[in-house]
Formats: C-alpha cells, sequence, structure tokens
C-alpha cells in the first residue's frame, strides 16, 4: 500500500534574477514500512523535496506545482492546523547538521517531551519514561541524566542519536532523514546508520533517506531516485540503478567511486624523512594572564615519503592528520622533531620545494585576486620571471586546464568549486616542488568533481614527478589512490603498510574499525577502473 | 506549472511580496539624504547667502520668509547660512574624526591581531580600559583637559572611537588569519607583513566600511551633543550643537531657532542609517544590528 | 557557573587598573599647577608651595599614583574645589537621580522593543515589519537633546501638560516626581528603543534561520511556542548585551540629557566641574561611570551565560 506519492512535485526559488526551478516535475512513492534513498549532488534539490513534504520550505522557496499525497490526502491543500498535526506523529524528520539542530538552551528532556505533550497529549511525566526508554534504545549512557542536560555536553554522534530518539518516539509512519550523518566521522557514521536501520525495521517506520553518498543509501534503501539539478534521471531498485546504471548522469556518479588501484611499486630513497614531530598547541587559558593548558595535537611521529609515491594519511577529526601534514611543510610550529628533504635539515629553498594544497577551495584562494595572480605566487617569490616565468604560468594553468588567456583574469567567485581547486593545484605546483601535502583536497567537493581532480592530480604527478602525502578521512580514496598507507589515532600512528597489504589485512584494531565502516556498494567493488 | 497551484498553497506565514516602500527604503534614499547633506558641507565651504557669524541687531528674532527661509536669532544672523555653514563644520569634523579612529585602529589592531603575543595582550588591556568609558564620558574628559576647539574635537573623538574600531580590526584579522589563503602566501614564503598588508587587512574592509559609515554618523552626532554643552568648537562657529545650545533661552518665543539645527542634524542621520543599513546587508550581513553609538 | 563568575571578576581587575590610570593622568595631564589652578591668583608662593606639599606633588609621580589610588580604594576622592564637600558624598548624593532616569528608560526600551523586534523578524517583509523599521531608524536618528527640547515645547510650554524641567525625588512626593520624570525618561527610552528592536530583529532572523526551529516546526508544535521557546529565547542573549551597550550610551549621554532638563544627575556634575575645572570632582565622576559600567557589562556577561549554557564552561 502506497504511503506517500509525490506526484510532479515543482518547487522554485525566488533569486535576483527572478524565480528558479530547483526541483522540476519529480514523482515518486513510498509504500508503508518502505525505504526510498533521494540521491543527488548540491544543487539537485534533494534536500527541497524532503522539506516539501512537511511544508518546512525556507523564505524564498515556493511549490508551485504537483500533489503530494500522504495515506491518500494532498498535504499541500492541507490548512496550517491540520499540516501541524501531521508533522512529528506522523511524519517525522531527521536534520543533517547534529551541531545546530537541537535547541542549545533547552535541556534534551524539554526538547522530546515538548513534541509528544502537544501532539499526542501525553503528560510530561509520560513523555519523559517515554523519552527514557527511547534514550535507552538509542543506546544512549545514562538515559534518565541525559534528560536534564544540555546539547552541548553531547558530542556529534550522541546528538544524532537524541535526534532520532526524539522523532521516533511519537511513533511516525514515515522518516525523512536529510543527510543524517553526513557530519560524523566513518565509524560513527556507521553506529548511527547501523541503528536508524534497525529502530526503522522494528518499528514499521517508512523511510526517505536523502543523501549524497550512494554506497550508504545502497545498503539501507531498496529504491532508489537519482536527481540531478532538480530533475529525477533515473528511478528504480537502488541495488539495479547502482550496479547497471541506465541514465548517462547516473553511470557518470557511479563511476566516479572511488576503485582501488592494483599493483605496488619498488622501494624508491626517501625526499620527505620526519623523525619525532611532535606539535602543541596552546589550549584556553583560564584568566588572560595565565598559562595556556597544552594540547598535543601530533605526539612523536617519524613518516617518509620516498621518491615519486603517494602515501596516503587517514584518520578520523581530531587524530592530528592535519597538523602533521602542516607540520611537514612548516606551517603548524614543531615543539620537537625534525624534517629532512632530500637528506637535509630544512633546506633554505624549502619553500619552493614543498608545497601544500587545502581543503575548502572557497577559503583557499583569496577572494579579491585573479587567477593568474594567485598561481604566480610563488613564481613572485622563487623565480623564475619574466618571460621564463610566465611560460612557466602557462604550463601549469593548460595542465590543469584552466588556460591562462580564459581563466587567468577571472577572480574565484568566477570559478566552480572544481575550478578552484585545480586553482590550489596549480599554485602549490607552480614552482614544481619536491614535495607536496594534499589536505583532503577533494572532501568538500561533489563525487563527479572530486573524480576529475583526482585523475588530474594523478596525470600531473605522472608528468611533474613529485612526492605526495594524501591526507584524507575517505578510506575509498586512499585505497584508489596511495601506494602506502599511514593511520593516525590522537596524534600518532598505529598502522603503517603498502596500501593494498593495509586493506586486504589491516593488522590494528582501529584500522579495522575504520575499513569496516565504509559503505560498500554491493557488486560494484570490484569493477576496474 | 499552474496559476492555480500557486494560488492554492496555503503560506506558511503568509508571506507576500516586499511592499513597495519597504523596496524603497533602501541604499537609494539614504544616498540621496546623505548627498544633501554632503552638498550642504560643500556649500558651506563655497558660499553661503548671508555672513553665518557676524550679528545684524536690526533683524533679531525674524520669523521664516522669503528672504531668510529658516528664520533669523537673536544675533539676526541667517539661520540657513548657519546650517549649511554648520553643516561644513560637521561634516570636516565627522570626516576627521572617523579617518583618525579608522586609521589608528586598523593598523595597531591589524598588526596587534596578527602577530599576537604579549604587546597585543597589552593593546588588547588598553583597549578595554578605553571602551571602559562609556559613550561620550572619554571625549568629556579630553575636551576638559584640552579646553574647546575643533581639533580637540577631532583628537577627543577620533581617540574615543579608535578603540571600538580596533577592536573590531583585530577580530576580524584573527579570524582572517585562519583562513587558509593565508595559510598559503605563508606556504610560498611570503613574508609577515607582505601577507598581513596584501591578504589579511584587504579581507578586513568590509566590516571596516560598514563600522566606518555608522561612526560618521556618531561622531556627528557626538561633536553637535559636544557643542551643545559648550565643549566643542567654540562659539559663535556657526554648528548645529551650538544652534541648539543658543536656541535654548529663546525657543518658547522663537521656536525655528531649535527646529531647524535638530532637524537637520535629524536628517543627517537618517541619511546615514538607512544607507548604513543598506551598506551592511550588501557587505556584512553578520553585522546587522550592531548599532554604533556615542 | 560559580568558576564562570570568579573567572570573569578577576577578569576585570586589570581592566579598572588602567581605567585608574588613565584617569590619574589625565588630570595630571591639564596644563599648570594643580596646586594654583585650586588656589586663587592672590595666594603667596608660600601657600602654593604649602598646597604642593599637602596634595604630595612634590613627589615622584608614581608614587604620588599610588598614594591617591589608595585613597580612592579607601572610599576617599577627595574634596571639591568648587563646594569643599566631599567628592564621594556629592557623587552619592547625585547617582540616584541618574540611576533611577536610567534604569526607567532602559525597562522601558526593553519591554517594548524585544516584542517588537521579534514580531519585525516574525513577519519579515512585510507591513509591520516595514512599520517596525521605520520607526525605529527615525528615531535612532533624532538626536536625544533636540527630541527633550522638542518635547518641552510640545508638552510643557504648548499644552502644559507637564513641568518643563527640574526634578522632585519620587521618594519625597510620589505623583509629582513622576511627572518630572515622564519627558525626560520617554526621551532616553525611544532611542534606545530603536537601538534594541534593531538589534533583536537582528538576532531573530538568525535564529530563524537554524535547523532547531525547523525541527520545532516539523515536530508539529504551534508557531507560538515555536516563537517563544525556540525563537526569542536564543535571540534575546545577544540581544542582552546590547543592554549593556546602551547603559554606555545613557551614562555617557547623562550629560546632555540632564543639562536638556536640568535634572541634578551625575552628567550634569561632570559637566558643572568640567566648567568650573574642578577636578577631583571630574575624576570622581569619570571614576564612578566608567566602574558602573565595567560592573554592568560583567553582569551582562553573566546573564549571557544564564541564557546560553555553552558559555558556562
Amino acid at each position: 500500500m502506497t504511503l506517500v506519492s509525490v506526484e510532479g512535485l515543482t518547487i522554485a526559488f525566488d533569486t535576483p534574477d527572478g524565480p528558479r526551478r530547483v526541483v522540476d516535475d519529480v514523482s515518486f512513492s513510498v509504500p508503508a514500512k518502505g525505504r526510498l534513498g533521494l540521491i543527488g549532488e548540491s544543487g539537485s534539490g534533494k534536500t527541497m523535496i524532503g522539506r516539501a513534504i512537511l511544508n518546512l520550505l525556507p523564505p524564498g522557496a515556493r511549490i508551485v506545482g504537483g500533489r503530494i499525497l500522504f495515506d491518500g490526502e494532498d498535504l499541500l491543500t492541507l490548512e496550517p492546523a491540520a499540516m501541524r498535526a501531521v508533522r512529528g506523529s506522523r511524519i517525522g524528520m531527521v536534520f543533517q547538521e547534529p551541531m545546530t539542530s537541537l535547541n542549545p538552551s533547552l535541556t534534551v528532556g524539554r526538547q522530546m517531551t515538548e513534541g509528544p505533550m502537544h501532539q499526542q497529549g501525553l503528560t510530561r511525566a509520560d513523555a519523559e519514561r517515554a523519552a527514557r526508554q527511547m534514550l535507552e534504545r538509542v543506546q544512549l549512557r545514562d538515559p534518565a541524566g541525559a534528560l536534564a542536560r544540555h546539547p552541548h555536553e553531547f558530542s556529534g554522534g550522541m546528538r544524532q542519536r537524541i535526534m532520532l530518539a526524539s522523532v521516533l518516539m511519537m511513533r511516525p509512519a514515515l522518516l525523512i532523514a536529510d543527510e543524517p550523518t553526513t557530519a560524523l566521522d566513518a565509524v560513527i557514521q556507521k553506529e548511527v546508520m547501523d541503528l536508524m536501520s534497525r529502530l526503522v525495521e522494528e518499528e514499521g517506520t517508512a523511510l526517505i533517506l536523502v543523501s549524497h553518498d550512494l554506497p550508504l543509501v545502497a545498503q539501507h534503501t531498496n529504491e532508489a531516485v537519482i536527481l540531478q539539478s532538480g530533475r529525477a534521471v533515473e528511478t528504480g531498485k537502488t541495488g539495479q540503478i547502482l550496479t547497471a546504471p541506465r541514465d548517462p548522469y547516473t553511470k557518470r556518479l557511479v563511476d566516479a567511486l572511488p576503485t582501488p588501484r592494483k599493483g605496488r611499486r619498488a622501494a624508491t630513497p626517501p625526499v620527505v624523512a620526519a623523525r619525532g614531530v611532535r606539535v602543541v598547541f596552546e589550549g584556553r587559558r583560564k584568566l588572560p594572564w595565565s598559562r595556556p593548558a597544552p594540547v598535543v595535537a601530533v605526539d612523536n611521529v617519524d613518516i617518509e615519503i620516498r621518491e615519486g609515491e603517494i602515501v596516503g594519511l587517514v584518520g578520523e577529526s581530531g587524530s592530528g592528520k592535519t597538523t602533521l601534514g602542516r607540520a611537514l611543510v612548516g606551517l603548524a610550529p614543531m615543539k620537537a622533531g625534525e624534517i629532512r628533504l632530500d637528506g637535509a635539515p630544512r633546506p633554505p629553498d624549502f619553500r619552493r620545494r614543498m608545497q601544500i594544497i587545502f581543503q575548502d577551495p572557497y577559503a583557499s584562494l583569496d577572494p579579491r585576486m585573479t587567477v593568474a595572480r594567485i598561481v604566480s605566487a610563488g613564481l613572485r617569490r622563487f623565480g623564475p620571471k619574466g618571460t621564463e616565468g610566465e611560460k612557466r604560468l602557462r604550463e601549469i594553468l593548460d595542465g590543469v586546464q584552466l588556460p591562462l588567456d580564459t581563466y587567468g583574469a577571472r577572480l574565484p567567485h568566477e570559478l566552480s568549486g572544481g575550478q578552484r581547486q585545480r586553482v590550489c593545484i596549480a599554485r602549490a605546483l607552480v614552482t614544481h616542488p619536491r614535495f607536496v601535502v594534499a589536505d583532503e583536497p577533494v572532501s568538500a567537493l561533489d563525487l563527479t568533481v572530486q573524480k576529475e581532480v583526482l585523475t588530474l592530480l594523478a596525470d600531473l604527478r605522472e608528468r611533474l614527478g613529485f612526492s605526495c602525502l594524501f591526507v584524507s578521512h575517505d578510506m575509498g580514496v586512499i585505497e584508489a589512490l596511495a601506494d602506502r598507507a599511514v593511520v593516525m589515532k590522537d596524534g600518532r600512528v598505529v598502522e603503517r603498510a603498502d596500501c593494498a597489504d593495509l586493506f586486504a589485512a589491516p593488522s590494528h584494531a582501529y584500522t579495522r574499525r575504520l575499513l569496516d565502516a565504509v559503505p560498500r556498494v554491493p557488486g560494484a567493488v570490484e569493477r576496474p577502473i | 506549472m499552474t496559476l492555480e497551484a500557486e494560488t492554492r498553497i496555503p503560506d506558511r506565514r503568509g508571506r507576500q511580496r516586499r511592499p513597495w516602500f519597504l523596496r524603497q527604503i533602501n541604499g537609494t534614499v539614504g544616498a540621496a539624504l546623505l548627498a544633501i547633506v554632503l552638498i550642504g558641507a560643500l556649500m558651506g565651504y563655497i558660499w553661503v547667502p548671508y555672513d553665518p557669524v557676524e550679528p545684524n541687531f536690526l533683524k533679531r528674532f525674524e520669523a521664516p520668509s522669503l528672504a531668510h527661509l529658516m528664520g533669523t536669532d537673536q544675533w539676526g544672523r541667517d539661520v540657513f547660512s548657519r546650517i549649511v555653514a554648520g553643516a561644513r563644520a560637521s561634516v570636516t569634523v565627522a570626516l576627521a574624526t572617523v579617518a583618525l579612529a579608522v586609521s589608528v585602529g586598523t593598523i595597531v589592531g591589524g598588526l596587534s591581531g596578527y602577530f599576537g603575543g604579549w604587546a597585543d595582550r597589552l593593546v588588547m588591556l588598553l583597549t578595554d580600559a578605553l571602551l571602559a568609558f562609556p559613550g561620550l564620558l572619554l571625549a568629556l574628559a579630553v575636551m576638559a583637559v584640552a579646553g574647546p576647539s575643533q581639533l580637540g574635537v577631532i583628537v577627543a573623538l577620533g581617540l574615543s572611537y579608535a578603540p571600538s574600531v580596533l577592536r573590531l580590526v583585530r577580530g576580524t584579522v584573527l579570524s582572517v588569519r585562519e583562513r587558509e589563503f593565508v595559510e598559503a602566501s605563508r606556504a610560498v614564503g611570503d613574508p609577515a607583513l607582505y601577507t598581513l598588508f596584501r591578504h589579511v587587512l584587504p579581507n578586513c574592509t568590509a566590516p571596516l566600511i560598514v563600522m566606518g559609515t555608522a561612526l560618521f554618523g556618531s561622531a556627528l552626532l557626538a561633536e553637535s551633543a559636544l557643542s551643545f554643552l559648550g565643549l566643542g568648537i567654540p562659539p559663535p562657529a556657526p554648528t548645529w550643537g551650538n544652534m541648539l545650545a543658543e536656541s535654548r533661552g529663546d525657543f518658547v518665543t522663537a521656536p525655528w531657532l531649535a527646529i531647524f539645527p535638530g532637524l537637520a542634524i535629524s536628517i543627517a542621520l537618517l541619511g546615514i542609517n538607512i544607507f548604513g543599513d543598506a551598506l551592511r546587508d550588501r557587505l556584512d550581513p553578520r553585522m546587522r544590528g550592531l548599532d554604533v553609538r556615542p | 557557573m560559580w568558576a564562570h563568575v570568579a573567572r570573569r571578576t578577576a577578569m576585570m581587575v586589570p581592566t579598572l587598573l588602567v581605567v585608574s590610570i588613565i584617569v590619574f593622568a589625565l588630570i595630571r595631564a591639564i596644563p599648570g599647577d594643580p596646586a594654583e589652578i585650586m588656589l586663587n591668583d592672590l595666594d603667596s608662593d608660600a601657600a602654593i608651595t604649602a598646597m604642593r606639599t599637602e596634595l604630595g606633588l612634590d613627589r615622584p609621580l608614581p608614587v604620588q599614583y599610588a598614594i591617591w589610588l589608595g585613597n580612592v580604594l579607601t572610599g576617599d576622592l577627595g574634596t571639591s574645589i568648587r563646594t569643599g564637600q566631599p567628592v564621594a558624598e556629592a557623587l552619592f548624593d547625585r547617582l540616584g537621580v541618574t540611576a533611577t532616569i536610567t534604569a526607567l528608560a532602559i525597562g522601558v526600551a526593553v519591554l517594548l522593543a524585544i516584542p517588537a523586534g521579534l514580531i519585525a523578524a516574525w513577519k519579515q517583509d512585510t507591513l509591520t515589519d516595514a512599520a517596525i523599521i521605520g520607526v525605529s531608524i527615525l528615531f535612532l536618528s533624532l538626536p536625544s537633546f533636540w527630541l527633550g527640547l522638542m518635547m518641552i515645547w510640545l508638552f510643557a510650554i504648548t499644552l502644559g501638560w507637564l513641568p518643563a524641567i527640574g526634578f522632585v525625588s519620587i521618594s519625597e512626593d510620589f505623583v509629582g516626581g513622576l511627572r518630572y520624570l515622564i519627558m525626560p525618561v520617554a526621551t532616553l527610552a525611544l532611542v534606545e528603543m530603536a537601538v534594541v528592536a534593531r538589534m533583536m530583529r537582528a538576532q531573530t532572523l538568525e535564529v530563524l534561520r537554524l535547523d532547531y526551529v525547523t525541527h520545532a516546526r516539523a515536530k508539529g508544535l504551534p508557531e507560538t511556542i515555536v516563537l517563544t521557546r525556540h525563537v526569542a529565547r536564543n535571540a534575546l542573549g545577544p540581544a542582552v548585551t546590547v543592554i549593556g551597550l546602551i547603559l554606555g550610551g545613557l551614562l555617557g549621554g547623562a550629560s546632555v540629557t540632564e543639562t536638556v532638563f536640568s535634572i541634578p544627575g551625575i552628567g550634569r556634575l561632570l559637566v558643572d566641574a568640567i566648567y568650573a575645572r574642578d577636578y577631583p570632582v571630574l575624576q570622581g565622576c569619570l571614576l564612578l561611570i566608567a566602574f558602573i559600567y565595567v560592573c554592568v557589562n560583567l553582569l551582562v556577561d553573566l546573564a549571557y551565560a544564564v541564557l546560553d549554557p555553552r558559555v558556562r564552561l
């Protein structure tokens, strides 16, 4: 029996240039207890659809066509009071950002009970009992105590569990989960997703999972809708869409999933060798004049990157991997340790020979400078200058497919995310460095763009022959790209091995947990590149 | 998409298109009001209908007429001429004050925030202490020491506002400093001062412009207030504050003496406030709601 | 929470020390010899020398500062040159008047402005919003001293409803006192109301965009509860901090308002001290106002911590 059926939904968004359709004639349906994935990259309109079902569109967005039938009733024609009665008790929603989706000034208990009290007429005592039971079911430690605490006292994963509990305790028939785990680390993501899957199963709740993550959706849903720029390009069984895509866009999406590379390279002499690296940051000062508490970010780490090799540096947020990368190129102050570049400790021109590519392409380019100026920064400092310099600039911009004559005078805001990241790559490589740290260079990008940038980086490495430390939280990307991998946890290295060995037989328990947490598309793993 | 579908759907908050006058109260209106004041100030430098300072005892307390648009005061001086000349004094003082506060605040705040360390902590201690004198208080204290004069007003107000600018610039520098393009500049070996002046400070201009505009209004108001108290630009110099102060004895019989200078200040401030709001919506929406006042 | 209170209080101390240094230095920067200023021209050189010794002016500056600070901390702010009254006593006499007007003005402003700002944001881009924004920006642009003069002209002179200038303590004559208070309080409240309403509107707009508000709506809560429980409370925190700023404006601007309405408050005392070159009184006023301002900002800070549990770390 169909629970919810979206028919020809069209949503327009007011922009300064007039209304723009962000969702265009999208139709799908979910049976009772069914599970549907809404898959799309940024700008695909997937979030809008989720919100439209509850009639909670952001200001500026309007539904201009279509019907949303829920239990045979068109939600779009409901009066506000009738719509409120549907929200929460019939359709629940889990949001993306665990940091902002709970009210910081109210206790968890207050927030969990207000829905049931208002919607379902429970007394405070009953609602609190129900909340406590639900918190037990989401495996929160000390559920009774948790009710009296404020959201900021919980980690992101815990907050998402609380969120899940507060939504499911009203026993809705449909749960809309909007990127529920995107902001979480892989291991936590797996725990929360598994928990959600199980609870939905037990309660018999239908699920609409809105996500950009194909493997994740594949694991947790039966049917999926692929969205591109507001249009549904493909609809069908999830497994089928991902193993045998018919639409060209879906094909590109599936192809962009990282796949493990084959073969290993022979040992070469080290380009960068670091011993006993230790980075300590100043923590909070209790008083302005008191001594700050030290925070150890990187604790006595040895690392070596050999000629022409890509070393993957993996770890969760807070593991110190980014700080280690920055310390290697001299951007984070070291308390102890030594870094040798080609055998020499910190040669005078190390800034030319060691470079870094940053994570956020929106923050790493000075918004006031043109592409040509940004990329030639290293040449200004180290040469070559004049015509030789211009030749070098042309060369590298051609290399990242942003020819000087077309793109040289553009400002960063005139570029897409992928183009920006290519400017960052060009900036780092223009001085022909020996060694490059790539700090999560693709994690802010959409899957298809990610693929383009990674391919480009691999090509450039073939041509320019630099060594690379590739910092990433994404095991899939590391497996696809790196020769060797180093795993960090709490500022220390817990495992290092050839990539093939590490992924085949991880020796450290932490590495195993990281690998287990990676969602895999059934049947898609073995495809060659 | 049908028209029917558009009208059928009840909107969550009864949102409608902006009413016309809301669309009109924007930068244009503010800029127009501001332009009137600035043109007035320019006129004050070039030409005014009557001598704004020289008494004319034959024409005391004349009500507004065609010859004297805003009437005459107790010394027989033309109020309109004095208003125009007052615009010159007010705008000059306000601009100089903002220039002083912004340059001191930006340079000290920029260096202090970017380099940090004990010097930064010392600067912040001094800034906090200066900010502990609310509103006009510090300016009043400085004027008490320096005695009334135009330069005194500029220095006093400049010093009162510099700590606010400093704090804003320092805060912005601290956040811009953490952005990755600044690290990229360090990564190619740019010297620290180059990075600060080429990458960091240029990216702090948006909040600075917004604040500068607000400070311009504050300075104008503060100068009037100081003159009103007799602690600003000394009479007989025509300033709006002086005119209001002098009107106090006679405004029962000659209300125009109080009405027009006050209107002048209000129009100037209204222009700056509306223009400033539009500017901040465009440049730096995060600063919305932060009013800088004396 | 108590650690937070203790920490914030401790952080006040160095600020206040530097404040005292600034006040001390300012008065010493006045051209001329304080002893000569305090005595009149007819006094002999011997009298001036005696005065210098009495004031401790023959000692090195840091010693003078230390002695002066010691006196201030024990409540001895010197005596007024003009009236011979101890400065602390004069300040105490005048403080009540200023405090009454300031507190009433803030109270009225906050009570009216918080709901106004909340409603304006909730009704963003509607006529209601436009009206609230328009009125706020208008009042924001009126100089308080002119608004005061215009009120006197209208209500006291033309209509004769209220007394024009002066002050009667409400503890002596409640109704009469209130009549004197209406215009000064209204003048200040109207302008400050504009500031608070604009701040509250901006903060509310910020909060309305946040996920937890959508979450509250997604739970099916009625809009009134969403607004009061989830929106207003979180918007209030930052809006409260503006009360600290307003108080600064009111204290710093007290001289002006009290001059307009001829109210014997601390602001008027300050201005009179400047006119009369009565430096001990000037020093006392500066110190007291800065001290009050710092303390109120501390309280505002702590209130913020109560409203937003994240700050209590």
